[in-house]
């Protein structure tokens, strides 16, 4: 279980990411009828999960800067999202790489994931409001 | 960010909106055996290029790392004549006409600029519909925390 201000760091690295992420698609767009042009991509969430993985519940003490960090808290600050040229797609007739239904499908499903991370976050402040007694 | 996001929309609308002027252009001129150079009318092709290069505001802003990966759209880069020849017509009564009886007509392919047309409205489209969904997301974004 993440402590709450980590619950809401992560969450606001996910907001970042699906926002980078819908520059990134938008840029795509743009760019459908470009020669030569290369769709790029936000990694992300793959390694938020990796780096929740990695947490463990047991951690060594660390007496000196050089020792290395064993177990603990996931490291979750470490994680932010990176834009990814894919070079790998297949490049149409026209010499685009850019598949304009698939990158609208990216981009409704980015759409909704951020709302659903706004939602989180919202439901995270209301509770830490709660907490104050901002509320009855 | 968000305000990046719709720029770069727009410079797509902006591009495809281009492409279809140059599309009606070249329609409406399918038939113009004489222009200002004295010869047939020579189809125009716009051609895109990714915007890349970082702006001002990203150097300020400190994030020109990770900006400057994410492009800020499209932008024509040239409007260029088509070197394809000329399509030869048999017509001797045109004024056009070559001492063998052949008027040379524009290079320009009517269906071709037609499936183009449809192409350039379904791009058109779908930055309109990413500028929507960026202003959706920018409202929710505006939202949390507010009750």
């Amino acid at each position: 279980m993440l402590r709450r201000p980590e619950t809401i760091g992560v969450l606001s690295r996910s907001l970042e990411a699906a926002s980078l992420r819908h520059h990134v698609l938008a840029h795509n767009l743009a760019n459908a009828a470009t020669p030569g042009y290369q769709r790029a991509g936000v990694s992300f969430e793959a390694e938020l999960r990796q780096a929740l993985r990695t947490g463990t519940a047991v951690s060594g003490v660390r007496t000196h800067p050089l020792h290395r960090p064993v177990g603990g808290a996931p490291r979750l600050a470490a994680v932010a999202p990176r834009v990814v040229r894919d070079r790998t797609g297949a490049v149409r007739g026209d010499g685009s790489g850019v598949d304009i239904e698939a990158e609208m499908a990216m981009l409704m499903a980015n759409e909704v994931r951020l709302g659903a991370v706004a939602r989180s976050l919202n439901d995270q402040i209301a509770r830490l409001r709660m907490a104050i007694g901002e509320r009855g | 960010m968000f305000l990046k996001a719709m720029e770069t929309s727009a410079s797509g609308l902006t591009a495809q909106r281009l492409r279809m002027d140059v599309i009606a252009h070249n329609i409406a001129n399918a038939a113009t055996t004489r222009t200002a150079a004295g010869t047939p009318y020579r189809r125009r092709v716009p051609v895109f290029a990714a915007r890349e290069a970082p702006d001002f505001g990203l150097l300020l802003s400190g994030r020109l790392d990770r900006l400057t990966q994410t492009g800020l759209g499209v932008r024509v880069s040239a409007i260029r004549e088509d070197q394809r020849p000329f399509r030869l017509h048999y017509d001797p009564a045109h004024p056009d006409a070559d001492a063998e009886g052949y008027v040379a007509l524009p290079n320009v392919d009517v269906l071709t600029e037609m499936v183009d047309l449809i192409t350039a409205t379904r791009a058109y489209e779908a930055g309109v519909a990413a500028m929507e969904a960026a202003r959706s997301i920018a409202v929710r974004t505006l939202e949390i925390g507010r009750g």
